[in-house]
């Protein structure tokens, strides 16, 4: 018997059935749980409303604006994350030039909140960092960076491992995984990536910079090439 | 009307659950070794799919979402499992249901967990490494990478030959 057989066999051998009944009453306990955490979000709403007419009745209207502003969702602004009440949040930059044979630093600054059971948050619930390259509609070029195994994968196949040597290259890009710098703690990651640009980019393009979380949730804000900073001796 | 939408959710969920639930439990439980923790997990992870169902029901493939994060969930455990036994210099406890080919559990409780997950995926549920792929998170290169270094550490802990069959 070979060892695949073998495995196989093993597998098959090893698993058991379920019957319905303790089936359904699995499922009896999802259901009451999904409900019980609907109920919690619910009450913390109402809370908040209530909060906010007592604020409205005794602290006047600027403390009510700054009440308001607590879970809502802000456009994003360059260099400003998204703010929503829970889930993965992003932020990020993008500098350098797009003529070929220049260098472009993507940075990518993601926050996770705690958001308690069953996971209790912070920068290891972060599952991928992605950038697309997006120019008239069209995908250019694509990195994503799995946080868990270091490795960062450019065009959907050039694959490096972060901290070493090694480089990938897509159509429009070249990256080293020495030029590959990913800082971590407490809640948040951030990811910066320094590549060398192969193949001229157009000027018209836009960077989706998002994470996603180990929860299938995501954020995303988009982001044109910065402005170089004027400077110089006046 | 709302109470009617969100029945009718959950009557969808329900259906969902019912397939899909069993099959999950058996890989979270050859990840884990731990059938009770296995379920335990498991049941997590369909309440977190509850919660946003809304969105996950609409993907291709809902199965492949709740299964993603159910073996994280059981990797992460297991690895905070495997630190404390560090410490404590504790042997891995072994609560598989039924017959089993003990030489290839213990085996397979060798393996890092990420490859385990591969494994459990690959021959017990019989997925396609492209499934695996996405299942995992991965790239088909790495799911793939995956199975081929448990088959060699498999076929080294059982003292037989590994053939590639991806």
């Amino acid at each position: 018997m070979s060892l695949d057989q073998r495995v196989r066999d093993g597998f098959a051998r090893s698993s058991f059935p379920m019957d319905s009944d303790e089936i359904e009453d699995l499922l009896g306990g999802v259901l009451a749980g999904a409900r019980r955490r609907r109920r919690n979000r619910r009450a913390v709403q109402i809370t908040l409303a209530a909060l906010l007419v007592v604020v409205a009745a005794f602290l006047g209207p600027k403390a009510l604006e700054a009440l308001e502003s607590v879970g809502e969702t802000r456009p994003a602004v360059p260099g400003e994350p998204h703010v929503e009440s829970r889930g993965p949040r992003v932020a990020g930059q993008v500098t350098g030039a797009l003529v070929a044979g220049s260098r472009l630093t993507i940075r990518v600054d993601a926050t996770m909140p705690s958001v308690g059971f069953p996971a209790p948050g912070g920068w290891q619930a972060f599952h991928l960092v992605e950038v697309a390259i997006v120019s008239g509609n069209r995908d250019l070029d694509h990195l994503r960076f799995d946080i868990e195994d270091k490795k960062l994968t450019i065009g959907g196949q050039s694959t490096v491992i972060v901290g070493t040597g090694a480089v990938a290259t897509s159509t429009h890009l070249r990256v080293s995984g020495a030029e590959v710098v990913v800082t971590t703690g407490g809640a948040n990651l951030s990811f910066e990536v320094r590549a060398q640009v192969v193949e001229t980019i157009p000027q018209d393009v836009q960077f989706e910079l998002s994470v996603v979380d180990d929860f299938g949730a995501s954020d995303e804000v988009t982001r044109r090439l910065a402005e170089p900073e004027s400077g110089g001796i006046t | 009307m709302w109470h009617r939408l969100v029945d009718d959710a959950e009557q969808e969920f329900s259906r969902f659950f019912r397939e899909q639930f069993a099959s999950v439990v058996q890989t979270t439980t050859f990840i884990l070794h731990d059938q009770d923790r296995a379920r335990d997990i498991t049941q997590d992870a369909f309440i977190e799919l509850l919660t946003r169902w809304k969105r996950i029901s609409t993907y291709d493939r809902p199965e492949a979402w709740v299964r993603r994060v159910a073996i994280r969930m059981a990797v992460r455990t297991l690895r905070r499992d495997q630190l404390r036994r560090r410490l404590e210099r504790d042997v891995e406890p072994i609560r598989m249901p039924g017959p089993v080919d003990i030489d290839l559990v213990r085996a397979v409780a060798q393996l890092p967990p990420s490859l385990r997950a591969a494994v459990a995926l690959f021959y017990f549920e019989d997925r396609p490494v492209v499934e695996v792929a996405d299942i995992l998170g991965c790239s088909e290169v790495t799911a793939r990478g995956h199975l081929h270094r448990a088959r060699i550490r498999l076929a080294t802990l059982l003292g037989e030959e590994a053939v590639d069959v991806t």
